[in-house]
């Protein structure tokens, strides 16, 4: 049998999640982006308020679970950036339903290292 | 004979009873994180209801506008071809969520047949990443119709809203023409007066419009310049369109 690249699996366990329930991420907007070994959270509310409770959960190619900690109420979390080699999902969960993410592929943090810092 | 001349009354048809537009049309007015994150750009003058293009040449301007930012990407524009006519493409890639607002001022068009000069200053919002973050987001233009209505993730038969302004003053009773993109002229107009609707604002320069299809929709508000250009050594009035386009999508 195949075995799935673990990016792929996620992808797919991803595409399973949003057909599923797809007004779970409805409300909460999430983005990561990374500058060299920092990975950089992002998450507000349609309104442009950012959450002040919620977790945060990284999750790599295989979705298993590698970092969570609680949401600061910082418009831009910065956390160690965990390895990536598979890629990662970042969720943002705030509970009542309200919950979002962001994938970077490991082409996508290989091309934001490259990029210059703002 | 009989050929030439129903040739003759097809063209002057296509050039009376339907409207120019300037357009800028996405792949896509929503872009998810899931599908491709770069967005292609059909940047065009045209009638889009009877499907008929006409040459348009590097824009004066073109520009992306996200979070405030304009971008000038005039220099990136790749030429094209759209309904047969000379026009532009651009690849761009959306980095972050919110909204991108794409925005063209056209060099002024000579319209024989009107004898004026014609400029569209034309735009379209794309909004990525399920960030609706700008869609009233300005461009800058003499004269631009802002949105009431959020500019995408619209159902057909929703109406949309916009102010027509003027050089930052709303417009009583602007003239607002509206042309679907008819693709593959799927839609037969049972009446000339239906490929170019025409609606008028109110005092407060706000017009509504409830698309009865899912697919592009083009509003150009047009007003007179008050200024004229020169064409063979005459003055020649110059028609000025706030142009926005819009997508519904299909109620299924």
């Amino acid at each position: 049998m195949t075995v799935l690249r673990p990016f792929l699996r996620l992808w797919l366990s991803l595409l399973a999640l949003t057909v599923a329930m797809p007004a779970l991420g409805h409300g909460l907007n999430v983005f990561a982006s990374v500058e060299g070994e920092t990975l950089i959270v992002e998450s507000k509310f349609s309104s442009g308020r950012v959450p002040q409770v919620g977790t945060v959960r990284i999750y790599d190619g295989y979705d298993v679970l590698v970092h969570e900690t609680e949401v600061t109420g910082e418009s831009a979390m910065r956390l160690p950036l965990p390895d990536w080699s598979t890629g990662l999902k970042v969720e943002v969960d705030i509970g009542d339903g309200h919950d979002g993410y962001w994938i970077l592929t490991p082409a996508d943090v290989r091309r934001q290292q490259a990029e210059p810092e703002s | 004979m009989t050929r030439t001349l129903t040739a003759v009354a097809l063209s002057i048809a296509a050039t009376t009873a339907s409207a120019h537009f300037g357009m800028i049309i996405p792949s896509d007015a929503m872009v998810e994180q899931q599908g491709n994150r770069v967005v292609s750009l059909d940047i065009a003058f045209a009638h889009p209801f009877e499907q008929y293009g006409m040459t348009l040449v590097r824009p004066s301007q073109f520009s992306v506008i996200y979070d405030g930012e304009a971008t000038d990407l005039t220099d990136r524009l790749e030429t094209s071809s759209y309904l047969g006519s000379d026009s532009f493409s651009l690849e761009y890639e959306l980095t972050r969520p919110g909204v991108y607002l794409f925005a063209m001022a056209p060099e002024p068009y000579w319209e024989p047949a009107e004898d004026a000069f014609i400029i569209h200053y034309t735009k379209t919002y794309v909004a990525a990443f399920g960030d609706d973050e700008g869609w009233d987001a300005e461009a800058g233009f003499p004269t631009e119709i802002m949105p009431l209505t959020r500019p995408f993730g619209l159902w057909a038969g929703n109406v949309f809203q916009g102010i027509v302004m003027t050089d930052g003053e709303p417009v009583p009773y602007a003239e607002v023409e509206v042309e679907f993109i008819n693709t593959d002229s799927a839609i037969t107009a049972p009446s000339e007066l239906m490929i170019t609707q025409t609606i008028l604002a109110d005092a407060n320069g706000v017009f509504t419009y409830a698309a009865p299809r899912a697919g592009w929709w083009g509003f150009a508000a047009l007003s007179e310049a008050d200024y004229t250009l020169t064409m063979n050594g005459e003055e020649k009035e110059v028609e000025l369109g706030a142009v926005i386009w819009v997508h519904f999508e299909s109620w299924q």
